[in-house]
């Protein structure tokens, strides 16, 4: 059982627009032969066998030193608490007994709720799609797909998709964008989340731990240019009291930092706790190893400090400070946990609150990640806001949340596992609903639409609109016009030989010209008053986008509202408008000449734009405006352009 | 379905009135907001009371000195001190105030403006301190908060404008927080040109039948298969894209219907063509603009170079006071010049000065403002505040009380804590009085 690639997961080319217009003839339920869709199917090698869990030890039991702190004076000689060690039970719970959990759930809170039918073929593999591997499936594999009669073919594309370097990176980012929307450093660009995302993409693609990953964010020291986990504390600056808000909110979903000025105001955190949590994280700063050279950027390390003590401003004298010893806030016991003297080292301490926060005896941990997870995949879930959950907060449906919890904690926080779990379940499975009517606005009883990432709208455009992509997603230029067909192998853009391959590739490859050229091409200026190879190397077509398109991922759907930038830029912008155009060179002038049936060059651009077919209403539309306008070239460009910017294009659903 | 006619309509009949209201009512704006769309001169549409239009009658401008502009060569100067170094004062058209040499224009409306010599904070990072001075608060990771001009339009509730209501002018700044993107401030790069993807790449009459058709594929699609919600509020902001890209205030943006000698009285240069567009925007109806300067990070020769962004600031600044004041705009459009932080006193090696939060300098116009006054003072050689010391909330706090916004107001933030517009803060009596 294979799958067809994507192109663009595997290799720099162009997506097959011919095929999108035969497979629209037989979307369209007319018998054409399509075996050149599936031709190219043979290249994928992923295991149909599951792997092992991978059970990396994570940092649990006592804490061990990483490296010797350079240090200057002797480091006591502190006792830490003992720590349980991890054990892995191998979980027990089905997709199906979640949907068993949900429609109980349903039942007992809105009888009189049906939940919604299952996605069709075509409605579902764009979603997973998305879900997965952050960018719509091709012509090929929506039709592939739809014309495979396995039964559990929904399960095989979810095990597939899971095992791509796609779903490794396009978590990534959401990672990066988590961290990225909550940065207090003055300056991003030193942070180096693209590498960030290298090493987090290595970590998905290995299926390491959730634990083991968060432990070495938690823990990370080094080189930002050999280390990527040391992103979350750079993003920081390494500031004790911005981390650990940020370590909390982002691994258990507490926002214990509201306690940082004055006990908390809704919840019972105190100052105190804040900040015997925030002094597990002292004695660590952040410096520059190495100057900023021509055409390169300066090098930043985390690195401990030795000993520190930590102190918390005093309310009733501002000029004294409390000295306070780490302790951990959160504990699922009655006793609190013990206080760890204040001279530990700080490898030590950022060792032990790693422990503390990522065990098996900290149920936030896990229900931090899967709410989170659940509300990308579902676009609704147990605790909302998904970053202000904890003991102190109440969850809708939260017996099924704790089911799941334990048995992915104590299963050793296997991501794909969970990643199955969920996407395998009916309820992912549901189609979406509007909150015109009860039904829609009835907990788990659909799937919910929701705006999508940057980046995945990024690579939507670069299908809808047949753009050629370097290994750094940037788009180079538009796909020659005859490009080879999809039963013919794919060549490499020549032009992408001159596409630094990394970041850590540092030198200038771009003119000033082509960079500047790259840049303007997205409808963007180059970057001001900075040299334009760094600007495109740092940046480039993908990062200016997500300067226009970017959303906190830690935000509530509903708050995410499109901006009148990105309005313009989709209606405005010479990219779409470019390309949207059926002049030499397009995929539109193609399909207009490969296709004169006005009917199956429509299906061609849904398919295409929207990874579906248009109905019988959208079809009579387009006709009728096909027929008042009177210029077929000028119709379709207008068509596309249309289905563009439509807010299914921008939307996850 | 009469969608064939409507189309046909619409692109029938290009022009005039009938048109783009058959258009307007097709992708369901309704002829709200845009009556006499007819080819009415600018000035006309000017005429049309921007009060009238913004419903609430205050404005402001925030002049942006970015990079912390020195309190000593600016309107602090210390002549004949050891910190004051070589810079000169200069008189103005107010006995007894005299500023910096190279400020010329703005010491001849310094009766129109409110100096403070005694503004004080701690932060001396320019981003944290950026931050603050347009927010009142120092960054946080759990919590954006909104420029404080964000806030203000907010407050300043419903308006028909159909242009961004808060402009920055010469870049990004700081935007809107939990407030939400529908109040986030709009970019203009380059004053000179219009804003990006704002001029539609087809024909007007065939950018309008586009989004008739685009409302109807909405409408047969997404709309009716669970996508309503997601619908709903993109056409909402598709119609107020389109609303503005059609707008007849975009002409606000084409500074060539200047005359030519007040464009040279701004100054031709970025900042005082933002200053000019400046005027322009809030005369046609925006509420808030930020014209931004760069260049104050003068930790090298720092006489030198400031004289030299004072050439470009100065006129641009002291034009935007003049100008709205013969127009008459000047008492309800509130004008802030200001930088993240001061310099400090002592001049070091490079002849520079490095960041100085301790003591720096604000200047204030219109919106109230009683000019021709110094509020504070600077010890003698400048190392800190003297008297009447002012934080960045109660400079924040008297920006609300010019623009007639409470400044104790709570907003929720998505994770229901309530925020005051400023935290704290006393306006400043002295300022209005």
């Amino acid at each position: 059982m294979s799958w067809p690639r994507n192109p663009r997961m595997t290799v720099r080319g162009d997506r097959g627009g011919r095929i999108g217009v035969m497979g629209l003839a037989m979307a369209l339920g007319l018998a054409l032969a399509t075996g050149t869709a599936i031709a190219r199917s043979g290249d994928d090698k992923s295991p149909a066998a599951k792997k092992p869990t991978v059970l990396k030890g994570a940092g649990q039991g006592q804490p061990h030193k990483k490296e010797a702190p350079k240090k200057s004076e002797p480091e006591p000689k502190v006792t830490l608490p003992a720590r349980p060690a991890r054990t892995v039970t191998p979980p027990s719970i089905t997709s199906a007994d979640v949907d068993r959990m949900l429609a109980a759930h349903l039942k007992k809170n809105d009888p009189k709720v049906e939940p919604a039918s299952r996605t069709t073929d075509v409605e579902y593999v764009r979603r997973v799609y998305f879900d997965l591997v952050g960018m719509p499936p091709t012509a090929d594999q929506v039709l592939f797909f739809v014309k495979n009669h396995a039964k559990d073919k929904r399960e095989q594309l979810v095990d597939t998709l899971l095992r791509t370097p796609e779903y490794a990176r396009s978590w990534a980012k959401y990672w990066r964008d988590v961290i990225k929307f909550h940065a207090t450093v003055d300056n991003l660009g030193r942070i180096r989340l693209d590498l960030f995302e290298d090493w987090l993409a290595k970590q998905l693609s290995d299926n390491t731990p959730w634990d083991r990953i968060a432990s070495d964010m938690i823990t990370a020291t080094g080189r930002n240019d050999e280390n990527g986990a040391v992103a979350l504390a750079m993003a920081h600056q390494a500031q004790p009291v911005e981390l650990a808000g940020e370590v909390s909110r982002i691994f258990m979903g507490v926002q214990i930092q509201c306690a940082q000025c004055h006990d908390h105001k809704t919840d019972s955190w105190k100052q105190r706790q804040f900040h015997e949590f925030a002094a597990f994280f002292a004695g660590v700063r952040e410096r520059q190893v190495m100057k900023q050279e021509p055409g390169q950027l300066p090098i930043f390390a985390v690195q401990p400090l030795g000993s520190r003590r930590y102190t918390m401003p005093d309310k009733t004298d501002p000029k004294k400070q409390i000295p306070i010893a780490p302790r951990f806030f959160l504990t699922s016991s009655d006793t609190a946990a013990p206080a760890i003297p204040e001279l530990t080292p700080p490898l030590d301490r950022r060792a032990l609150v790693a422990s503390y926060i990522t065990g098996q005896d900290n149920p936030w941990f896990a229900k931090a990640y899967i709410n989170r997870v659940w509300y990308v995949l579902m676009g609704e879930t147990f605790y909302e806001p998904i970053d202000d959950i904890g003991p102190e907060r109440t969850a809708k449906g939260g017996e099924i949340l704790d089911a799941i919890a334990k048995d992915w904690q104590n299963g050793g926080y296997d991501v794909r596992w969970l990643f199955r779990l969920i996407l395998n379940t009916e309820a992912y499975q549901r189609r979406v609903r509007s909150t015109a009517n009860a039904a829609g606005k009835t907990l788990f009883a659909s799937n919910c639409p929701s705006r999508m990432r940057a980046d995945q709208v990024f690579d939507a455009l670069a299908q809808a609109l047949a753009l050629t992509l370097d290994a750094n997603g940037n788009f180079i230029r538009p796909t020659p016009p005859n490009r080879p067909g999809p039963g013919k192998p794919q060549n490499p853009a020549p032009a992408a030989a001159k596409i630094p391959v990394s970041f850590a590739d540092t030198k200038p490859i771009l003119t000033k010209k082509e960079a500047k050229k790259q840049a303007a091409a997205a409808g963007f200026q180059a970057l001001k008053g900075k040299n334009p190879v760094l600007a495109a190397r740092l940046g480039g077509p993908r990062v200016l986008f997500e300067r226009v398109f970017g959303i906190d991922p830690s935000v509530a759907n509903d708050d995410v509202t499109g901006t009148i930038p990105q309005a313009l830029y989709l209606m405005n912008g010479p990219l779409v408008n470019g390309r949207t155009q059926a002049r030499p060179g397009t995929l539109l002038a193609e399909i207009l000449t490969s296709t004169p049936d006005n009917r199956a060059a429509l299906g061609a651009l849904y398919l295409r734009v929207l990874s579906r077919q248009p109905t019988n209403h959208e079809v009579e539309i387009c006709g009728k405006y096909l027929a008042s306008v009177g210029n077929r070239k000028e119709a379709f460009e207008d068509i596309y352009w249309s289905l563009i910017n439509t807010t299914e294009f921008i939307t996850r659903r | 379905m009469d969608f064939e006619r409507e189309i046909v309509q619409v692109s029938m009949n290009g022009q005039g009135v009938l048109s783009r209201r058959g258009f307007l009512q097709a992708i369901g704006l309704g002829a709200a907001g845009l009556a006499g769309a007819a080819p009415a001169s600018f000035m006309d549409l000017m005429t049309l009371k921007a009060d009238e239009i913004r419903k609430h009658e205050m404005a402001c401008i925030l002049l942006w000195m970015g990079g912390g502009p020195s309190q000593l060569e600016t309107f602090d100067p210390k002549p004949g001190t050891e910190h004051g170094g070589t810079t000169k004062a200069i008189s103005t058209s107010v006995p007894g105030i005299s500023i910096a040499e190279g400020w010329n224009q703005t010491a001849k409306v310094m009766n129109d403006i409110a100096l403070i010599r005694s503004m004080t904070n701690k932060e001396g990072n320019h981003q944290r301190a950026t931050y603050q001075l347009h927010t009142g608060y120092v960054p946080s990771a759990t919590i954006k908060h909104p420029h404080i001009g964000c806030s203000a339009i907010s407050e300043m509730g419903e308006s028909k404008f159909d242009l961004p209501h808060i402009v920055s002018i010469g870049g990004p700044t700081i935007g809107a927080g939990y407030l939400g993107a529908a109040l986030e401030p709009f970019v203009v790069q380059n004053p000179d040109k219009p804003p990006e993807n704002t001029q539609p790449q087809v024909a007007t009459d065939r950018f309008k039948r586009r989004l008739g058709l685009l409302d109807h594929l909405e409408g047969a699609g997404f709309e009716r298969t669970g996508g309503g919600d997601r619908v709903r509020d993109h056409r909402a902001l598709y119609r107020q894209t389109a609303r503005m890209i059609l707008s007849p205030h975009m002409r606000a943006f084409h500074l060539d219907d200047e005359p030519s000698p007040l464009r040279d009285a701004y100054g031709r240069n970025p900042f005082g063509q933002g200053c000019l567009l400046a005027r322009r925007l809030v005369q046609a109806g925006a509420t808030f603009v930020e014209v931004r300067s760069n260049g104050w990070d003068t930790h090298q020769q720092n006489n030198e170079r400031v004289l030299k962004i004072a050439n470009q600031v100065d006129p641009g600044f002291a034009t935007l006071i003049s100008d709205l004041k013969s127009r008459g705009m000047l008492d309800k459009t509130l004008v802030i010049w200001m930088g993240e932080f001061g310099r400090t006193p002592k001049i070091n090696p490079s002849a520079g000065r490095d960041h100085f939060p301790r003591v720096f300098n604000v200047a204030l116009a219109g919106g109230g403002i009683k000019g021709g006054r110094v509020v504070g003072a600077s010890t003698a050689d400048g190392s800190d505040v003297k008297d009447n010391p002012i934080g960045v909330s109660d400079l924040l706090a008297s920006v609300c009380h010019g623009l007639k916004v409470d400044p104790t107001k709570e907003n929720m933030t998505p994770i229901g804590r309530p925020i005051k517009i400023v935290d704290g803060g006393k306006v400043i009596p002295s300022l209005f009085g």
